[in-house]
């Protein structure tokens, strides 16, 4: 087992260790890879987005905006049909004709 | 080339400025990545990341501190990430196992391989133990410790880099010292 004077000696070897550490140079490809990375991710994203052209997204927006237009005036529409069908259920104004146990 | 008209190059997407700003500052940014991550294949790739962030987020850049600062942020925070994420997947290897046909043991018990050539052999053994011991510090006073020792950035640098004032970074770097002290002479207590 190491003495105390021993241990203190390794801590201050340890941490001087840092002083030894010797630069590294960057690799001179890493440029060259970095740039690469970048044009790849530009291609990758151009091409995705390539087919959707501006004509063929105001037009999306075109079908979005007629469709939701159209979910909205249905859903008022039977909204409107069941309120009146209520109220006839209600006043007894339909004529449906019902059957009696004392006809 | 002046800094704002880097910068304003830069948001026009010119990979030619780009260029020469991987010249300018891809010594710098591998040195804080290796600093931090004794990896030299590991530091390249988060070198790599750096940059890409840099070209892909500088609308964001709004000139509040120096770009170069800015730089050095997304670096240390880069790097802090990638270790967060090794910690993780040490603490979760061993479900690995049970799920694959991989058997081998990791016998490691450090976040990455080491592969630092600027090591010298005869002090390697003491530099692995020093990173182990400092890998075991609280992340505030690993990323200061590092920066500041083994990257050699001043407090002020320190300070800006991390938003805290000088004061605050000397007292963290005090709290780390004084830990890396007790974790090195509890190591040293039982290994020998």
């Amino acid at each position: 087992m190491m003495s105390n004077s021993e241990i203190d000696k390794k801590i201050k070897a340890t941490i001087d260790s840092i002083e030894l550490i010797e630069e590294v140079q960057v690799s001179p490809f890493l440029k060259d890879r970095i740039l690469h990375q970048l044009d790849a991710e530009e291609e990758l994203s151009s091409s995705f987005f390539n087919w959707f052209s501006p004509q063929l997204q105001l037009a999306a927006l075109c079908l979005v905006i007629l469709l939701n237009v159209y979910a909205y005036t249905i859903l008022s529409s039977q909204e409107y049909e069941t309120k009146v069908e209520e109220f006839v259920d209600t006043y007894d104004f339909g004529d449906e004709t019902y059957t009696s146990i004392f006809n | 080339m002046t800094e704002e008209a880097l910068i304003e190059q830069l948001k026009l997407k010119n990979t030619a400025v780009f260029s020469k700003l991987i010249d300018n500052y891809q010594q710098k940014v591998f040195g804080t990545c290796l600093s931090f991550v004794p990896n030299k294949e590991d530091a390249e790739d988060l070198v790599q990341e750096v940059f890409l962030e840099v070209f892909n987020s500088i609308s964001k850049f709004k000139g509040n501190s120096t770009f170069s600062t800015w730089i050095y942020r997304i670096t240390t925070n880069k790097c802090l990430e990638f270790i967060r994420k090794q910690k993780t997947k040490k603490r979760t290897g061993f479900l690995k196992p049970l799920f694959s046909q991989d058997f081998s043991i990791d016998k490691t018990n450090y976040f990455t391989e080491f592969n630092h050539p600027g090591f010298l052999l005869e002090a390697k053994e003491l530099n692995e133990t020093l990173f182990k011991a400092i890998n075991k510090l609280p992340e505030s006073q690993t990323l200061i410790f590092t920066l500041h020792k083994i990257d050699g950035k001043s407090y002020q640098e320190i300070a800006e880099i991390t938003d805290r004032s000088v004061s605050s970074v000397e007292s963290v770097m005090f709290r780390a010292k004084k830990n890396l002290q007790k974790l090195l002479y509890n190591y040293y207590k039982n290994e020998f």
